[in-house]
């Protein structure tokens, strides 16, 4: 008999109750030292690593989101800060309200490791530095040099031929750009992407600066020379890209198959995806190009970094925790352990001590790389959101270039995420996602809510799979989404008693290569509907 | 011991004292090093920084003047050579055209964008020179100088700005520091610790944050680690010695005057102090061998003082020891020192066989082996009292010994002393020999009562002497009186009267002779009783008058009257004094001349004793200088010729002299021969009340003694008839007893009022005058008591008189007797109706 088995969760739920039960446990005897991963990648290398390194350490690794909102949030329900967080979407405007939670790293000797010159972009007016940044991430134009290759089409070195690049391939049939329009970040680099000289310029970086150091009470909007032209010319990319209307709802799911398959020849996507693709496909090869300009000098290519990281001011109050702290902190931020962040995909480090070999997929933008055209993203929680807005209303034709700037400067001045204005519902009960022996009554909790959600047989999924607590009290959809930790997903389908035990041994038993499935006690498996 | 412990707490103080002043001395050669080295270091790392500042300051001077320079040049030829001198002169590691923008052209042709952040803003658009970090991928950080320009174009390159760019590894030339063998480690610092420029020394290891190392490594304080982060904000100067891993290090930090950035040096301390510390090692090893030198020259010097002390004392021991030894040997005394609490024997001189014949061996055996020889039967034993003697003090006993070896009985003056010795309780016998004094004593004694009897038979001679001549002198001289009122014829009553005169003489001579026997006998005592010292030189007058009688000599008296008459005083011997110096004046005083008696007084002190001074001066014949010094001699008479001329024995003067000397007074002579002699005596008398003073008898003459009945105890018939003659021609009625017994029996026999006196012979035969008083005295009637008895005897001495009055008597009358005498005798003790 197949049962319907829903094996996680994705996208959202307007749930209105969780259930279940869980278990949790204490670990003495060592420092415990909570390290929240804003994505699953981290878990891949760097968590296995630094618990093989620190054995002394308890570490609790919780899968937690890329936004600082998620920690407000915790603080908002009334959680300590963790000890060590991680976040990839960043700017000091939206840190601001979280400095006082989170220690002063200026004089810690991993500060010591950095450029000053990066690390300044993250120093307070007060003169604190709290969050460090990892190494960089390049996000700019992937295209399939393969397909460039067999269309003898030579790669574009600046935009009039990334122009031509694409005509040509559409003349052929052939997508000549496309990407993942729907998320907010593929609006906003891509925005951004557009305009880079401008936004380098002068007065971009001045208005950014500006923007940057702006408080609640002195919002500032977008300034009248840069931005205007930004939008120009991102209604001009548009039009260049062949967008094609409908396409602002296209998810990584639905790009990335054209883009291997050679039905496209260039995505917008980061370094590590080209390496990933690249290695993974062997009609692929992902090579990195900057957002182009009028000539190959005014190329640039996007960067942020990986994540930033940042400690709990709690910290300081037990000198042998900060003490764990600081050497895992110098572990994180050596060249082994940026290595372990970046898994050879990344571009450049902020550290002076660490060297990235940089993979094949950065070969064609070198000239960018060493001419430090390298634009970090303009990040901002806000600005994430409104560029999705704005940029989906220009894609469908609401707003042209002037209404777009108009429209992106009323909000940004008034930004209110739209998903966290609705209460949906009220929790009862709250569930922990203190992870125990018989793990996380949160994790059992939400499996159980999807499994009845979708009124199937069996739900199954890891602990690690809820990212927060259940509270009681009111929840937004936003605050339903960091119920369930960033970017997983839901599979659903039907499985027979054998398919359903092999896939639990596979989630427990320790490969033939060695590998354990479970590096941590919150990766162990959570179900519902199992007798 | 006390002087061991002050010794003791001096060494103690020494120590401390040495310890204190090497702690002391110490902390100031640490503190010394310290403020040099700290000194020294800031000076190094101030040339560095100076040297920085020096590079900064060339840098803007230069850039400065090339700015104008390529404004006003288009050839880029020429603007290649100038900058690539320029690069020479100032060794930047590239020059950089800078567009508004941002982008920059290097002179190697390179392009690219170069992150000023905000001051891109300050050098385009306020026109201001910067200095900024950036950092291009895969390159060191670099220091960017950038000056803005007019804008210029290089090679189609539009630039607003022009830059130098200096590695930030290349700055660490300028930090650079020569000294220390490149053990010094250099940082231009952040204030919040981080380190830009990294010149660390091998042995310092990674240093990425000063203050997070200072955190992490030291243990250092959060309180002074953030009091230096402070000084790095506030751009203060300042050093601080800290530990890490078990070794000293400076730090010297000081304001680059670049940036914000810190210049600050860390040396171990030991290598900064290498030289200091050698020279403190050797300066506290010279001083530490000196100390220990002095210490070891004051303790041998206080080891040899003692040595030498106790040399002293050993010698002064021995000296002591030897001297006792031979003390032991030679004198007389035995020292046994015994515990008290065992009476174990700890100490026998060795003199103890030669004096008791007992070895040192068996006292030290047993020291009852003492008391086994003592002499004689129920002998206290000293070892048995000996535990009644207190602590300091002492007992003795006299107490005889018999002699172990030769068995002769020998005596010893045993004292015991109980004292303590090192806080135990000690005897320590002394066993004194006086065998030879008892020996001498003994034979004194036997001296003693020889002399005694020679003296009581010299004494019972004179008695007797006195006695055996004055009986018949009595006689004779009674006899003569009789004689004469009874003859009528002149020859013989001329002869009678020589007879007479003869008698008196010889009776002088031998009064004179007795009394100076008696005095150098001490049988004369001076015996004041209260008197009115007037009459005694109103009686003397009197007897002057008997002397003039038949003299034509001018007899001149002075009296004083004095304060207060009434003293004490012996009035017989100053009469006697007074008549022996007035009769000598007469006796050498012609007829026609002149006698002069004075009497004055003083008194000294209102309660100090009355003088009374007496000047007899005399017209007579004087005396000798010669003779004058031995005035006061027994038979001393000037010129053989005196003796015929002026009859006596010579002793008057020597018995005056005596008398007055017996009375604590003086008596001076001045004489001259021819011309006369002065006699002047002072005695010093003490004052007594009035009513101690019997009145004056009245002249006797005026006394009717008729009718009074006199009993005579007298066994002498001669003695008892003249006696009898005398008394009866006075009108007394005399009854005879024959001796002693017979005065009790008549006594007794009669009713009372029979006898209104009695004169009592003294030497009678079958009963004494003495004994017969006191079976008198002792009868049991009224008058037993009452009736007076007057000694009559030729027992003429002051002892005589004495043994009178203790038998019982009233008076006493010295044979032979004078009429006189019994006279007042009577009117003294008899109650006379007149």
């Amino acid at each position: 008999m197949k049962k319907m088995m829903k094996l996680l969760l994705t996208g959202l739920m307007a749930v209105t109750l969780f259930s279940g039960c869980a278990g949790t446990t204490d670990h003495d005897g060592k420092v415990s030292i909570s390290m929240y991963m804003y994505d699953r990648s981290m878990f891949k290398e760097l968590t296995p690593w630094l618990e093989e390194k620190f054995p002394d350490i308890d570490f609790t690794f919780v899968q937690s989101f890329n936004t600082m909102e998620y920690y407000k949030d915790l603080i908002g329900r009334g959680e300590e800060m963790p000890d060590v967080i991680t976040c990839r979407r960043f700017s000091l405007n939206d840190a601001a309200s979280l400095s006082e939670y989170l220690m002063d790293l200026s004089r810690t000797e991993v500060a010591g490791t950095f450029y000053s010159s990066y690390l300044e972009n993250n120093r307070e007016e007060s003169g604190a530095i709290r969050w460090l940044p990892m190494c960089a991430e390049v996000d700019s134009i992937v295209a399939n040099k393969k397909l460039f290759d067999q269309y003898n089409i030579a790669l574009p070195t600046n935009y009039s031929e990334f122009k031509a690049t694409i005509d040509a391939f559409e003349d052929l049939g052939i997508k000549g750009f496309d990407t993942d329009w729907y998320y907010d970040y593929t609006c906003l680099e891509t925005m951004q992407g557009s305009a880079i000289p401008e936004l380098m310029s002068l007065e971009g970086t001045s208005w950014r600066r500006a923007y940057e150091s702006e408080t609640e009470d002195n919002q500032v909007g977008l300034d009248d020379v840069v931005w205007p032209v930004v939008f120009e010319k991102y209604e001009q990319f548009l039009k260049d890209v062949r967008y094609e209307k409908g396409s602002e709802d296209q998810t990584f799911s639905v790009t990335t198959p054209p883009f291997l398959n050679g039905e496209t020849a260039m995505i917008r996507n980061t370094a590590s995806f080209a390496d990933s693709v690249t290695a993974e496909n062997e009609n692929v090869e992902a090579v990195m190009l900057p957002y182009f300009g009028e000539t190959s000098e005014d190329n640039w290519v996007l960067t942020y970094p990986m994540c930033q990281l940042a400690v709990s001011a709690k910290v300081a109050e037990d000198p042998a925790k900060e003490k764990a702290i600081n050497e895992v902190l110098m572990a994180i931020f050596s060249d082994e352990g940026q290595k372990h962040v970046a898994a050879g995909t990344s571009v450049l480090s902020y550290n002076k001590e660490v060297k990235i070999t940089p993979s094949n997929s950065l070969a064609y933008i070198q000239d960018c790389i060493a001419s430090n055209h390298l634009y970090q993203r303009l990040a901002s929680t806000e600005i994430f959101g409104i560029s999705q807005d704005v940029a989906h209303k220009m894609m469908t034709g609401k707003y042209d270039a002037k209404q777009a700037y108009e429209e992106f400067n009323r909000q940004i001045t008034q930004y209110v995420d739209p998903e966290t204005k609705e209460i949906l519902f009220t929790q009862k009960t709250a569930y922990s996602n203190d992870f125990g022996e018989h793990g996380s009554k949160a994790a059992s909790s939400l499996m159980n809510t999807l499994r009845q959600f979708e009124n199937d047989d069996i739900a199954i999924g890891y602990a690690s799979v809820a990212s927060s607590s259940i509270y009681e009290g009111e929840y937004t959809l936003q605050q339903v989404k960091w119920v369930m930790t960033f970017r997983n997903a839901i599979y659903r389908g039907e499985y027979t008693g054998e398919e359903v035990r092999r896939i639990m041994e596979w989630l427990v038993n320790i490969k033939e290569d060695g590998s354990n499935p479970i590096h941590h006690y919150n990766q162990m498996p959570v179900t519902s509907g199992l007798d | 011991m006390k002087k061991k412990l002050i010794t003791a707490a001096l060494l103690v103080v020494l120590c401390v004292g040495i310890l204190f002043t090497g702690f002391s001395f110490s902390v100031f050669v640490s503190e010394t090093i310290y403020e040099e080295s700290v000194s020294h270091l800031s000076e190094i790392f101030h040339q560095a920084n100076q040297t920085l500042n020096s590079l900064v300051s060339v840098n803007w001077s230069r850039m400065n003047m090339w700015a104008p320079y390529l404004e006003e040049t288009q050839d880029v030829e020429q603007i290649d050579a100038y900058i690539e001198k320029a690069r020479q002169e100032s060794r930047f590691t590239d020059f950089c055209f800078i567009s508004k923008n941002g982008n920059y052209l290097s002179m190697e042709g390179n392009t690219g964008y170069l992150d000023l952040n905000e001051k891109l803003t300050v050098l385009m658009i306020d026109r201001v020179s910067v200095v900024a970090n950036s950092v291009v991928p895969d390159q060191p950080e670099i220091m960017v100088f950038a000056v803005p320009t007019d804008h210029g174009t290089y090679r189609g390159f539009e630039y607003d700005a022009i830059a130098i760019t200096f590695n930030n590894s290349d700055m660490v030339e300028a930090l650079k520091i020569s000294a220390f063998d490149g053990n010094a480690s250099t940082f231009a610092i952040l204030p919040d610790g981080r380190v830009v420029v990294d010149n660390a020394s091998s042995s310092m290891g990674k240093v990425r944050n000063v203050l997070a190392m200072l955190k992490q490594k030291t243990g250092m304080g959060a309180d002074r680690i953030a009091s230096l982060e402070q000084d790095f904000r506030d751009g203060n100067s300042g050093s601080l010695l800290f530990e890490m891993d078990g070794e000293s290090y400076y730090l010297v930090y000081e304001t680059a005057d670049f940036q914000d950035w810190i210049v600050t040096g860390i040396v171990a301390a030991d290598i900064v102090n290498a030289n200091m510390n050698r020279l403190q090692y050797i300066t506290m090893v010279v001083v530490s061998v000196i100390t220990v030198g002095v210490m070891i020259v004051v303790v041998a010097m206080i080891v040899m003082q003692n040595r030498q002390k106790l040399k002293e004392k050993d010698h002064a021991l021995d000296i002591r020891d030897a001297l006792f030894s031979k003390l032991s040997e030679n004198i007389d005394d035995v020292f046994i020192m015994v515990d008290a609490k065992t009476l174990k024997v700890e100490y026998v001189s060795q003199n103890v066989e030669k004096l008791i014949g007992v070895t040192e061996a068996s006292l030290y055996e047993d020291v009852h082996n003492l008391e086994a020889i003592i002499y004689g039967e129920d002998v206290i034993s000293v070892l048995h009292e000996i535990y009644s003697i207190e602590q300091g003090t002492q007992k003795e006993w006299d107490r005889e010994y018999v002699h172990q070896k030769t068995g002769e009985r020998r005596w010893f003056h045993t004292v015991v002393l109980c004292t303590e010795i090192d806080h135990e309780k000690k005897f320590i016998m002394d066993l004194s020999d006086r065998t030879k004094d008892r020996m001498i004593n003994l034979k004194l004694e036997e001296a003693a009562v020889a002399a005694q009897s020679a003296n009581q038979a010299k004494t019972s001679f004179l008695n007797n002497m006195s006695h055996d001549i004055r009986t018949p002198m009595n006689a004779i001289i009674g006899f003569t009186n009789i004689a004469m009122k009874q003859v009528q014829n002149e020859e013989v009553r001329n002869c009678l009267h020589k007879i007479s005169s003869s008698s008196e003489h010889l009776l002088t001579l031998i009064n004179d002779v007795l009394d100076i026997s008696r005095i150098e006998s001490g049988k004369v005592k001076f015996t004041p009783v209260p008197v009115d010292i007037r009459t005694i030189s109103d009686m003397v007058c009197s007897i002057m008058q008997g002397f003039l009688t038949n003299r034509s000599i001018h007899f001149v008296t002075q009296f004083d009257s004095p304060q207060w008459p009434y003293v004490m005083a012996d009035d017989v011997r100053i009469r006697e004094v007074l008549v022996n110096i007035l009769g000598n004046a007469v006796k050498f005083t012609e007829d026609g001349g002149t006698i002069e008696f004075d009497v004055s007084y003083r008194n000294e002190k209102d309660d100090g004793p009355m003088y009374v001074t007496y000047r007899i001066a005399d017209t007579g014949v004087g005396m000798s200088e010669e003779f004058l010094e031995h005035i006061f001699d027994e038979f001393s008479q000037e010129a053989n010729n005196a003796r015929t001329q002026y009859r006596g024995t010579g002793l008057g003067m020597a018995i005056t002299k005596r008398y007055v000397d017996l009375m604590g007074g003086t008596i001076r002579v001045e004489s001259t021969k021819g011309v006369g002699s002065v006699f002047t005596v002072e005695l010093p008398l003490e004052k007594t009340e009035a009513d101690q003073v019997h009145p004056v008898v009245v002249d006797v003459n005026a006394v009717p003694l008729d009718g009074i009945k006199v009993l005579l105890a007298e066994d002498n018939d001669l003695n008892t008839e003249i006696a009898r003659v005398q008394m009866e021609e006075r009108g007394i009625q005399v009854t005879r007893a024959v001796d002693g017994v017979d005065a009790v029996k008549q006594f007794a026999s009669n009713p009372p009022g029979t006898f209104d006196l009695i004169f009592m012979d003294v030497m009678m035969p079958n009963k004494n005058g003495y004994e017969a008083t006191k079976e008198i005295r002792c009868m049991d009637r009224e008058d037993a008591k009452t009736i007076p008895i007057i000694a009559m005897t030729a027992n003429a001495f002051a002892e005589d008189v004495q043994a009178s009055f203790d038998a019982g008597m009233n008076g006493h009358i010295a044979k032979p007797i004078d009429m006189n005498e019994v006279e007042k005798a009577i009117i003294r003790n008899v109650n006379i109706t007149v």
